[in-house]
C-alpha cells in the first residue's frame, strides 16, 4: 500500500503490476505488459478487471468505477493507467 | 484462495431485529462480523462495553448513500482485511393501499430494499473475485412469492433481489461466489408488530406449523447459507416460513 499520494510512475507500476497478480493467481503467465496492450490480448476477461479493481483498490484506496468510469471504455492497460492518474490526481 | 481466521461477515442493518441475530449468531460462531445500521446495536455495545473481542465493527451508515457504503466497505476491508460473507438484510417496510402509496415511499423501498444491496454487491464482489471465492446471501420475503394485498412495492423490492440473486449466481459461481436469497414467512419482529391481533391470528391459521417463526430460526437459515455445509447451493431461494407458501 501506498501512504503518500502517489506518482504518476508509481500508480503506473501498481496497475501492471496488479495486472500480472491477478493473471498469475489465475494461473496464466503474464506476457509484456505495457501502455499499449489491449486489456483483452493480455489476457484479462471482465471478471479478471473486477479482480485488478479489488487489488488497486486495496494498494491505491480508490477505485474510479463505481462512479466516474465506464470500465468498457477501457481499451488498453494506458486507459486504465490514466483512470487512475485521472481519480487521484483529483484527489 | 488464501485462508483467513476468523472468517468476516458483513451483515447490513444489524442493530435490531433480525439483523441483529445474524450479527449475534455470526458472532457466537467465531465469525468477524462487521455490520452498519442508523441505530446503534445493542449486541455489539454491550460486547464491547465488557471488553470485546476485536470481532465486532459497527458504524452509522444509512445504506441509501452510496458513498458511505463505499466508505464502510473499504474500513472493513482495512480492520478485518475482507469479506467472506455478505448478508444484504437492510431493509423497510412502507406499507399500505397501493393507488394510495405517496412517492417518497416508493423511493424510499426502491432504495433501501434494492438499491442499497445492489451497490453493497457491488462494492463487495470485486474483493471476493480477486480473492476466489465468497458467500452472499440476500434478505427477500414470502411477499416476493406469494401476492399479498397492501405490500406491492415492499414486494416488487424482495422479487428484484431474487432475480438479482440468481443472474449473480450464474455470473460469479465460475469464481466460487455463492449467491442466495432467504425469504424468511412471517416472524416475530418489528416487521409484524403493526399487524392487528385478527391479523396475526390468520397468518398463523395458514401456517402449517402454526405458529410465527423466531428471529433466531431464520438467522440459524442464514448461517447455513453462509456455511460450508451449504457450498454446493447457489442460485436459490431458501423459504423458511413454516410452510405458509406451500
Amino acid at each position: 500500500m501506498l501512504t503518500d499520494k502517489p506518482t504518476p510512475a508509481q500508480i503506473e507500476a501498481a496497475v501492471h503490476k496488479a495486472i500480472a497478480d491477478v493473471l498469475e493467481r489465475a494461473g496464466r503467465q503474464p506476457g509484456a505488459i505495457d501502455n499499449d496492450s489491449p486489456l483483452l490480448a493480455v489476457g484479462l476477461t471482465s471478471l479478471d478487471l473486477a479482480a485488478v479493481i479489488a487489488v488497486l483498490q486495496s494498494r491505491l484506496k480508490v477505485d474510479p468505477f463505481f462512479v466516474r468510469k465506464a470500465i468498457t471504455d477501457m481499451r488498453t492497460v494506458g486507459d486504465l493507467c490514466r483512470a487512475y492518474r485521472d481519480m487521484i490526481g483529483e484527489g | 484462495m488464501m485462508e483467513r481466521a476468523p472468517r468476516v461477515a458483513l451483515v447490513s442493518g444489524g442493530s435490531r431485529g433480525l439483523g441483529a441475530a445474524i450479527v449475534r449468531q455470526c458472532h457466537e460462531q467465531g465469525w468477524a462480523v462487521a455490520t452498519f445500521s442508523r441505530s446503534p446495536a445493542p449486541y455489539i455495545e454491550a460486547t464491547e462495553r465488557n471488553g470485546g473481542d476485536g470481532r465486532l465493527f459497527w458504524r452509522a451508515v444509512d445504506g441509501r448513500d452510496s458513498t458511505a457504503l463505499q466508505d464502510f466497505v473499504a474500513a472493513v476491508g482495512d480492520r478485518f482485511g475482507g469479506v467472506d460473507a455478505l448478508i444484504n438484510n437492510a431493509g423497510i417496510g412502507r406499507f399500505g393501499a397501493f393507488p394510495l402509496m405517496r412517492l417518497a415511499d416508493i423511493d424510499d423501498s426502491i432504495a433501501a430494499n434494492l438499491r442499497a444491496n445492489i451497490v453493497l454487491a457491488r462494492l463487495v464482489t470485486p474483493a471476493m473475485v480477486a480473492r476466489g471465492g465468497g458467500a452472499i446471501v440476500n434478505i427477500s420475503s414470502v411477499n416476493a412469492i406469494r401476492g399479498n394485498a397492501g405490500v406491492a412495492v415492499y414486494s416488487a423490492t424482495k422479487a428484484g433481489l431474487d432475480g438479482f440473486t440468481r443472474a449473480l449466481a450464474r455470473e460469479l459461481g465460475p469464481r466460487n461466489i455463492r449467491v442466495n436469497s432467504l425469504a424468511p414467512g412471517y416472524f416475530e419482529s418489528d416487521m409484524v408488530s403493526g399487524l392487528t391481533e385478527t391479523q396475526l391470528r390468520r397468518i398463523v391459521r395458514g401456517t402449517p406449523l402454526g405458529r410465527l417463526g423466531s428471529v433466531d430460526e431464520i438467522a440459524a437459515a442464514v448461517l447455513f447459507l453462509i456455511s460450508p455445509a451449504a457450498h454446493f447451493i447457489t442460485g436459490h431461494t431458501l423459504v423458511v416460513d413454516g410452510g405458509i407458501t406451500c
